[in-house]
């Protein structure tokens, strides 16, 4: 395409989304003058390009737009069907424009339907401002008149004169001629300050010649230090003055006014409130700090989104902000500036701010977190639920935001460009979101970082702190069995070890310290030899190849030569993610994903009587130490405050007394519904995956069986008899004919904790492991109920389910079985709508049972 | 020059003065042909930086010249038994869509112009490693050239580790 062309829809393209901006201004203050010359003039400068470059169709749009503006600069108001005019006529010069940028052609097209609406529009407002627009040398043809609304000056030329010129001009060369400064051409400040258009591949080269110059220079310096001379050190100190002044330079080349990422706003804003019957007023500030190209293009999009975000979703209807005893009018506040090495921006609303409790019960009904977690959740935290994936608040996807770009799509943006994303939550007064950004992707922060014997950059960004290990103090290492945990300051984070995740000799030290950092929501602690300064470094892409590996964001040469790879801290994050999950509670897996059916993760532990007992590690909240001193009574118990709520403490001896001891308390604590009860143990030993053969022959107070774990025999805790009221007796008379069911459950374990359970209750039970053995069961008849595990993925669940229904004696009642079933959740009404019962929640599941089956028995 | 038949139907025809150039290397004792369209420099490797959980065919980085560059382990992609001679090792630096890569080898020789046509097809003639990687085998008077072809190494994905 034609150079001239290609600079031509660049230039429109920028200039238009600016005039968006003026025109809502204009909008709102009609007498806006500087406003009303603004887009006066892009407008203009703009036809008058089309002319000479032959582009018919916008040069007509263009016209269309100065005519509508023109009864507004001579006085008349802008009244709303000229502004939607003026901003469709624009939309579609943006649209046009950009076919040419693409195809090199205008586009085919009528814009019949907006000039008309220029036709008319003038017309009234040419009888409102009941002025002549006439000039003198009209053009016939497709040329639309316009006005300079000033006398000619000597010397100067009349538009239509001009226009005349432009038309007659034969090509590109005459462009020059055209732009000869004579004084003729009505000056157009924006094009008037010396701007050159440089392409952008050409300042990237500049600056890996800069950063090639940093590293050189970082070489030099080791060698002269290594001089006694003195020869060397003036010259040295300068180059290496000039050094840093050059890459100060060129890295702003690469900086634009962050205003580039948000000059569309004001439109969206508008379009939005009207929209919405909403009234916003959107505010900037520090338009013009100046940020990385790269990074503006990767924030750009999450910054609409935010601010799509607030005005969708926090700003409240007119009628509800009065009645909050709010103005009418809602405020959306931007601001962008430097803070420290870092640019921070701020989207911040006057609406009604977060519903923490709706957000948390939103975060249980889609299957995200459980009601226990959800309960110990901080306000923080809850607050951050927004930006979990599968999170959406909207309850109904509206026009405008909501189009499926999540926020944590935003979250994942700023994190990929190395920044954060916070929020200030203030219920009823509004949100802020706060964006920390780097100041360009090309020159990072770090520590230079050793494991493994080899050296690693890790972005100071992600790290929190850094804490020493030892034996004696704070912070101790403690291996869980695969899994390694740190404490600090009495939580547990997940612990990595670098040397053996990358599978490099495993130093001595093992860890000596640790750099305790958050990416996401996850928290993490990375287990490192030493930490041996902090440097600026300049950031090189990986090589293609190197980019399936996770754990790697880039590379860098530091100041004696060496490649050292640069961590990323989201890498690990997901690592992390997947320990976590596996500690605190099995998640549902991907659909398509079968789990390990007979591998159960077990924990083992030491109680008070010496023995090792077993529980298994899905039953788990979490594993804490809690200090003695903490230890309150009440009454006859022991309780502990726990994430602002009381956590009972319990022992397998069945006392009730805690047992004596001078160190803190080894703890696990268990959840269920609003219960969570911590079980005061030894010590825990260990966590090993095997398949969990339960043997029911010997429950003992507090516990389903015995089991064979790591070759030894030992006693499986009860756990449900731990958190709920007992579950012994009750026992029903088993009626004359038995009802029979089917139990399709894969994995031995629950298999053995259920079978004796319904067999005691007086339910005949076939087990089936598959579908298909479950179906040949069933094909038998007579089965009143099938109970279904849903672990094995929701999709293959559910068909399960509604197979076994045709299969099953009429009226039949399918049950699912989840780990972690959602309190009030049913099945697909293809497959029956029957409950879903938590597999530990052996209570419910009798109650489902007996409450439907008599019924059942009684229909059939 | 002995003008014969295109090498394959799939294969455009070219004219026998057409020679193609090979930058000849060394590796496990033998002789490889790398196009040399595709040769950059030849240089020697003072520090290898090595990449955990990196597939197995990557050697590491390299800073070569203030530019870092991928190191590929050609024998270990090849299945040959490097031979290093003592001192730093040599890497034929090679552009590969936009990156530069150095393809670690044993020792390097002449450029060597041969016809196109002179080239056998590989078949079943070498072990499988190389009927990846191997375009065309010359026989030259005293040694066997194999010509590596650049896009079967480097388009798949590299050896995983085990």
């Amino acid at each position: 395409m034609d150079d001239l062309i290609a600079d031509f829809v660049t230039e429109t393209l920028d200039s238009i989304d600016l005039l968006d901006a003026e025109i809502v201004r204009l909008e709102r203050d009609p007498t806006h003058a500087q406003a009303i010359e603004h887009v006066f003039r892009v407008v203009h400068t703009i036809k008058g390009t089309c002319g000479f470059l032959n582009l018919r169709r916008l040069e007509r749009l263009a016209g269309a737009v100065e005519h509508l503006i023109s009864p507004i600069r001579d006085g008349a108001p802008a009244g709303a069907q000229t502004v939607a005019g003026i901003f469709e006529a624009l939309d579609r010069i943006r649209s046009v424009a950009r076919g040419v940028g693409t195809m090199g052609v205008e586009p085919e097209g009528s814009d019949q339907d907006l000039l008309a609406i220029t036709a008319s529009d003038d017309s009234s407002s040419a009888q409102a401002s009941g002025r002549s627009h006439t000039g003198d040398g009209f053009t016939s043809g497709t040329l639309v008149y316009q006005v300079l609304e000033r006398p000619l000056r000597d010397g100067e030329a009349s538009l239509d004169n001009l226009e005349r010129a432009f038309q007659a001009a034969p090509g590109p060369e005459a462009v020059q001629e055209l732009r000869t400064p004579n004084g003729t051409i009505e000056p157009v400040p924006a094009a008037a300050k010396a701007r050159v258009r440089v392409a952008v591949d050409r300042l990237d080269h500049l600056m890996d010649m800069v950063s090639e110059l940093v590293l050189v220079r970082n070489q030099l310096h080791e060698l002269s230090r290594k001089d006694d001379s003195g020869l060397y050190k003036l010259p040295f100190q300068r180059l290496s003055h000039i050094t840093g002044e050059l890459q100060d330079g060129v890295m702003r080349t690469r900086m634009q006014p962050i205003s580039m990422a948000w000059s569309g706003l004001p439109r969206i804003v508008r379009d939005l409130a009207l929209g919405l019957g909403k009234q916003i007023t959107l505010e900037t500030q520090g338009d013009d700090t100046e940020i990385d190209r790269q990074l503006l293009e990767i924030i750009k999009d999450s910054l609409v989104h935010l601010v799509r975000n607030a005005a969708d979703h926090g700003i409240e209807p007119p009628v509800e902000r009065i009645a909050a005893d709010k103005a009418s009018t809602g405020l959306i506040r931007l601001s962008a500036g430097r803070e420290g090495g870092q640019i921070v921006v701020r989207i911040s609303d006057d609406g009604r701010g977060l519903d923490l409790e709706r957000l948390r019960s939103h975060a249980v009904e889609r299957g995200l977190l459980s009601d226990a977690e959800a309960r110990l959740l901080t306000e923080g935290d809850s607050a951050k639920l927004i930006f979990r994936p599968g999170f959406s608040t909207a309850s109904s996807v509206t026009d405008l935001s909501g189009r499926g770009v999540g926020l944590d799509a935003v979250r994942a943006s700023v994190e990929s460009a190395g920044g954060t994303i916070d929020l200030v939550n203030r219920p009823g007064f509004g949100l802020s979101v706060v964006v920390k950004l780097p100041l360009t992707l090309a020159i990072a922060n770090v520590l230079i970082v050793e494991a493994g014997g080899q050296r690693y950059a890790l972005p100071q960004l992600a790290v929190t702190e850094l804490v020493r290990v030892s034996a004696e103090g704070d912070v101790r290492v403690e291996n869980i069995g695969s899994l390694q945990m740190f404490r600090l300051r009495g939580g547990l984070l997940p612990l990595i070890r670098l040397d053996r995740l990358f599978g490099g000799p495993e130093t001595t030290t093992g860890a000596s310290v640790i750099a305790v950092c958050q990416s996401g929501h996850a928290h993490f602690g990375l287990a490192l030899d030493a930490i041996l300064q902090t440097e600026e470094i300049v950031v090189k892409p990986l090589p293609v190849k190197l980019r399936p590996i996770s754990y790697f964001s880039g590379t860098t040469i530091l100041g004696d030569g060496a490649v050292v790879l640069i961590l990323e801290p989201m890498g690990f994050a997901r690592t992390v993610d997947g320990t976590n999950k596996a500690f605190e509670h099995v998640r549902q897996p991907e659909a398509g994903e079968t789990p390990p059916s007979a591998a159960t993760r077990i924990l083992v532990f030491r109680d008070w009587d010496g023995q090792e007992k077993a529980v298994p590690l899905a039953q788990i909240t979490r594993l804490e130490e809690i200090s003695p001193d903490a230890v309150e009574k009440a009454g006859d118990c022991d309780v502990v405050q726990y994430r602002n709520r009381t956590m009972h403490l319990v022992n397998l001896g069945g006392s009730k007394a805690l047992p004596d001891g001078s160190g803190p308390l080894s703890v696990i604590v268990f959840s269920h519904g609003r219960q969570t009860v911590g079980l005061v143990v030894c010590e825990i030993v260990d966590v090993f995956e095997e398949r969990l053969d339960l043997d029911l022959a010997h429950p003992g107070p507090g516990s389903l069986g015995t089991a064979v774990v790591d070759g030894r025999v030992m006693q499986v805790v009860d756990v449900s008899a731990l958190i709920g009221p007992d579950m012994q007796g009750g026992m029903v008379e088993p009626s004359d004919t038995p009802a029979r069911l089917i139990l399709l459950e894969p994995s031995p374990f629950f298999q053995a904790l259920l079978e004796p359970l319904l067999r005691a209750r007086g339910y005949e039970v076939a087990i089936s492991e598959t579908v298909e053995a479950a179906q040949a069961v069933a094909a038998r008849g007579g089965f009143a109920a099938a109970i279904v595990d849903l672990d094995t993925g929701p999709a293959t669940s559910a068909a399960a389910c509604a197979a076994l229904r045709s299969d099953l004696a009429a009226p039949a009642l399918v049950v699912g079985l989840a780990t972690r079933a959602v309190a009030g959740s049913r099945l697909p009404d293809a497959a029956g709508g029957g409950c879903i019962v938590g597999k530990f929640d052996r209570r419910r599941l009798l109650d489902v049972l007996a409450e439907s089956l008599p019924a059942m028995a009684h229909a059939a | 020059m002995t003008p014969t038949a295109p090498l394959s139907p799939h294969e455009p025809a070219i004219a026998a003065a057409d020679l193609v150039q090979f930058v000849t290397v060394r590796l496990g004792g033998q002789l490889i042909g790398v196009p040399i369209d595709h040769v950059r420099d030849v240089f020697q490797i003072a520090a290898l930086t090595p990449v955990p959980l990196a597939p197995q065919g990557v050697a590491g980085l390299a800073n070569l010249r203030g530019r870092i560059i991928l190191l590929v382990d050609l024998a270990a992609e090849l299945g040959l038994v490097s031979q290093p001679a003592k001192g730093a090792r040599l890497a034929v630096g090679i552009e590969w869509r936009g990156e530069t890569l150095g393809l670690l080898v044993d020792a390097v020789g002449d450029v060597v112009s041969a016809s196109p046509d002179l080239g056998a097809p590989v078949s079943a003639l070498v072990q499988d490693n190389w009927s990846r990687c191997a375009r065309r085998i010359f026989n030259f008077e005293r040694d066997v050239m194999i010509e590596l072809d650049l896009n079967a190494l480097l388009d798949s994905p590299l050896t995983k580790a085990a």
